[in-house]
């Protein structure tokens, strides 16, 4: 021996020792050590079969062995060279006989080779193939590494990794079998969030195998993944273009595939969706003409991700609904999970709250099953959004307070300001006025903190409602004045209209109904897309008695949104204004088909019954409709309805009415 | 083999209190650079507790692919599927495709089930299934131990540079906290760099860094054991110069011995 590679004083003198010690044996049991050296642990057959004798012949070695200052007892496995004498042996012999070391890790690779149900023995044969023979050591690295990788045993992808690292800071690993330990590691470091460690030794695993157009192929679009979750878009765009063309030019179908598709995130996280959508079709076409369930499952859900981002909420439900299906039928409970959830949104969207909490409730449970606090929370916090906008305050408080507890135990900043934001929403519905301004106050302070402008723009305006709700005039125009300077230094319109709609609102309450209708037509002109503005206007068109320029409202609101609850809440309002009360209950009942519960519209279809003279259908409406969620608001307003109805209507009818809208006004608490 | 650390009597004396529960300290870290002699003294720790007739179990972490689940089913199938009903509980839950379906009887939970329900892509549902199987092994463990009375739970080869990092997140956090609650069960760690302090165990827990062996005093029952006749200033010259790691000391002083004729 010539003396340790690494320099060190302790192995200079370990070296000294241990090739003294050695040159002592005879020399068939000096021989033994060397090969005993070669695997990380060896029992008399592995023995035997590395030194290419009869294991009868090797007993004898064995046992010396045994004997020897160096060599320890593993637990079940029999005995190892200690891992500094093993080191520096193997230096030794990799430098002076490398043939004699391919040799003996060719026997023992397939000695090892001998039990591949045991990841030790599979891994142990795989470590002894990168040096006996490279080429097949890096194919067997890159597909037990695939193997492992897919099924997530992350432990065993490490452990092979550290095999490879093993030869390669010996400077014993060589050309594209390095490229694929670097690989793997790589893909750990991604795994485990280091992004910039990943990129470097990605890098290093593009040189070590220039020559593996595969090997490239997996380390560019390992590269680019790097970048998309650091947020380089463009250049995770140039990473996967390059992938997808080495893939098509060796025609793997998979990797095409999976480029192609990471194409597609790419494009949709940049708002890019027609060619995103493209991505995805063409990704899918090629996973199905596979038969890889997950990756038709994967591309069927981002199709729904996108027609979800376009509003276009029909077409997203059919693409969840489809990927659903598969999700369960392979058994994949997160994509199963995430599903749930995108159809609760989706249903939330298009107001369909009842189908939303079902599906929310659906992915609850799943998200609990499998321990994700965060998507938990997510689930309850928009549990408590549909049970706000079915007015059902008190489970929408339990489901906020409970999300609320989640974000705070696992220090989601972003979701507990929202919450306590969604609670002060809730206190001010309930009329509890100090603990709203409190709770929204609270999340004021965290967005202030975490450098959230939107959110603390949020909570600016949801303050001026509150001090409007109050009769606060001049405290709420203020805070909406501020709200508005903030949402227009971020360039937000869509905000900025709903502002102004917030004063529509405060002016409509004060019965200023000119003051209204102009604070409503600064929201249109801010952002006419948006249906509400439209109904808000038509409503105080309604009041003022200009029933020309509310129905034009309406048609407008019609074209934006023709199937929200409230325009058929408002066009029934029209008809009882109007005096034409089968209409009015025909449009109520219509709202009350797409929004159950909906207390404007159960008082509304009460009295068009009072008025079309079925006083029991009118009492049997009014009774469901002061059982259920209701406002202190839609009593006043059923209160103001009773005076037009019709003369026909038996006077002491319309006393009862107004005694028990009077009364539930009186002890008016929302359940 | 020879039994390189055969004077760490003070070593040996520290872990029978332990073992006798004269010390309060359970977990026991042994931190030494390599060749000290880390191995060869958990194995003495294993005699003394297989001849106290206490139960134990021992992983070594050198042999590659060693998980969480490798950890949880080692000390189940050391010490009996049997004695971990809660256990085997949670891993059939987890392994129940949907709430309808029971597994009862039908898959005999083992390491490939503890394997199958770890192996989770998701980092998070990893890191809470894993804390939930912990719990449900250390609350049948807490019952077992309530009748055997002690456990020796002994891992080697913990070098920070090369254990899964997973793995050394949950052993350092989630495993040593719940041995800390868990009466009876002591567990030995001995590595080049072995956990660090922890706020939530560290009182429960005694570090020992192995001392070189450069007294000639500590090698006279080795020498007279492996039949050499050499005298103590040779061996104090040997121990100078090799500045008391036993493993080089024993390698150069074996040198000393007939194996059979040199070359």
């Amino acid at each position: 021996m010539n003396g340790p590679q690494n320099g060190s004083e302790r192995d200079r003198l370990l070296a000294e020792a241990t090739r003294e010690f050695l040159e002592r044996l005879p020399a068939p049991l000096a021989e033994a050590v060397w090969a005993a050296a070669v695997p990380h642990w060896f029992d008399g057959e592995i023995l035997a079969r590395i030194l290419g004798i009869p294991e009868g012949d090797a007993a004898a070695r064995y046992a010396r062995l045994q004997e020897m200052p160096f060599v320890q007892p593993v637990a079940g496995r029999g005995y190892a060279v200690h891992e500094l004498t093993r080191r520096l042996l193997l230096d030794d012999l990799w430098r002076e006989r490398r043939e004699a070391f391919r040799a003996w890790s060719c026997r023992a690779a397939e000695a090892f080779e001998s039990r591949p149900d045991d990841p030790d023995f599979l891994l142990e044969s795989i470590y002894h193939w990168l040096v006996a023979d490279p080429n097949r050591g890096a194919d067997l690295v890159w597909k037990w590494g695939a193997e492992w990788n897919n099924t997530f045993q992350y432990a065993r992808l490490h452990a092979l990794v550290q095999v490879g690292l093993e030869h390669e800071e010996a400077g014993r690993l060589e050309g594209r079998a390095r490229g694929w330990i670097f690989l793997w590691k790589g893909r750990l470091h991604i795994l485990y969030g280091d992004y910039q460690a990943a990129q470097v030794t990605l890098e290093r695993a593009l040189d070590a195998g220039d020559m593996d157009r595969a090997l490239k192929a997996d380390c560019i679009l390992a590269l680019g993944e790097t970048h998309r979750k650091q947020a380089n878009f463009r250049i995770a765009q140039t990473c996967y273009e390059e992938a997808l063309g080495i893939y098509r030019e060796i025609g793997d179908r998979l990797g095409e595939a999976n480029s192609i598709w990471a194409l597609g995130d790419v494009f949709r996280v940049q708002a890019e969706y027609k060619i995103a959508k493209d991505c995805y079709e063409e990704a899918l076409g090629i996973y199905r003409e596979m038969g890889n369930r997950i990756g038709e499952a994967n591309t069927i859900k981002a199709l729904g991700d996108i027609h979800r981002k376009k509003s276009e909420y029909r077409t997203a439900q059919a693409y969840y609904q489809e990927a659903l299906l598969i999700y369960q039928d392979i058994g994949a409970r997160l994509g199963e999970a995430y599903c749930a959830w995108a159809l609760g949104e989706v249903y939330r969207m298009q107001e369909s709250y009842g189908a939303a909490q079902a599906y929310y409730e659906k992915a609850l449970s799943i998200y609990w099953e499998i321990g994700d606090r965060m998507l938990q929370a997510n689930c309850m916090q928009a549990l408590g959004d549909v049970h706000y906008m079915m007015r059902e305050y008190g489970v929408a408080q339990t489901y906020y307070e409970q999300a609320l507890c989640i974000y705070r135990e696992i220090a989601a900043r972003r979701g507990e300001p929202y919450c306590l934001r969604a609670l002060g929403d809730v206190h001010r519905m309930l009329g509890e006025y100090g603990a709203a301004r409190g709770r929204y106050e609270e999340a004021l302070g965290i967005y202030r903190a975490i450098g959230d402008r939107l959110g603390e723009a949020n909570c600016i305006q949801a303050l001026g409602d509150l001090w409007a709700d109050q009769g606060e005039i001049e405290k709420s125009l203020a805070f909406l004045d501020d709200a508005e300077a903030r949402f227009s230094a971020l360039d937000l319109p869509a905000r900025v209209a709903w502002v102004h709609n917030s004063r529509g609102n405060l002016w409509h309450r004060r019965g200023d109904y000119a003051a209204a209708v102009e604070a409503y037509t600064r929201a249109i002109q801010a952002w006419p897309q948006e249906g509400a503005f439209y109904r808000n206007r038509a409503h105080t068109f309604i009041k003022m008695g200009d029933f020309a320029a509310a129905a034009a409202d309406l048609e407008q609101a019609a074209t934006l949104a023709p199937e929200h609850p409230d325009l058929a809440l408002r066009r029934g309002q029209l008809a009882f204004y109007m005096r034409d009360y089968l209409s009015a209950l025909r449009h109520a009942q219509e709202a009350l088909a797409r929004r159950s519960p909906f207390a404007p519209a159960a008082f509304l279809a009460a009295l068009a019954h009072l008025a079309l003279g079925d006083e029991g259908e009118a009492t049997r409406a009014l009774e469901t409709a002061l059982r259920g969620p209701h406002s202190k608001d839609d009593l006043e307003d059923a209160l103001h309805w009773l005076g037009r109805l019709p003369e026909t209507v038996p006077p002491e009818a319309v006393e009862r009415f107004r005694e028990q809208l009077r009364e539930a006004l009186s002890r008016f608490r929302p359940p | 083999m020879r039994p390189i650390h055969i004077d760490r009597k003070a070593e040996l004396d520290l872990f029978q209190d332990i073992l006798e529960g004269r010390r309060q300290e359970r977990i026991l870290l042994v931190e030494a650079p390599p060749g000290r002699g880390k191995t060869l003294l958990l194995l003495e720790y294993q005699k003394i507790t297989a001849r106290a007739g206490v139960p134990c179990a021992a992983l070594d972490l050198r042999l590659g692919s060693v998980g969480v689940s490798n950890v949880l089913t080692t000390m189940a199938e050391e010490w009996g599927w049997e004695q971990f009903p809660a256990f085997r509980h949670a891993v059939e839950d987890m392994l129940r495709p949907t709430a309808e379906v029971s597994i009862s009887g039908v898959v005999q939970i083992g390491r490939p089930q503890v394997q199958v329900v770890l192996g989770q892509e998701d980092r998070e549902v990893r890191r809470y299934r894993q804390r939930l199987l912990t719990d449900a092994l250390f609350q049948d463990l807490s019952a077992w131990l309530g009748r055997t009375g002690r456990a020796v739970f002994f891992v080697d080869t913990y070098n920070l540079g090369t254990v899964d990092p997973e793995l050394r997140d949950w052993l350092e956090g989630v495993f040593l906290g719940q041995v800390r609650r868990c009466e009876g069960l002591i567990v030995v760690i001995a590595g080049q760099q072995t956990p660090p302090p922890n706020v939530i165990w560290e009182t429960c827990c005694h570090r020992l860094h192995l001392r070189p062996l450069d007294d000639p005093d500590d090698w006279i029952e080795w020498v007279r054991a492996a039949n050499l006749a050499v005298s103590r200033e040779v061996v104090a010259a040997f121990c100078h110069r090799y500045r008391g790691e036993p493993l080089d000391i024993a390698t150069s002083l074996s040198m000393l011995q007939d194996w059979g004729g040199a070359r």
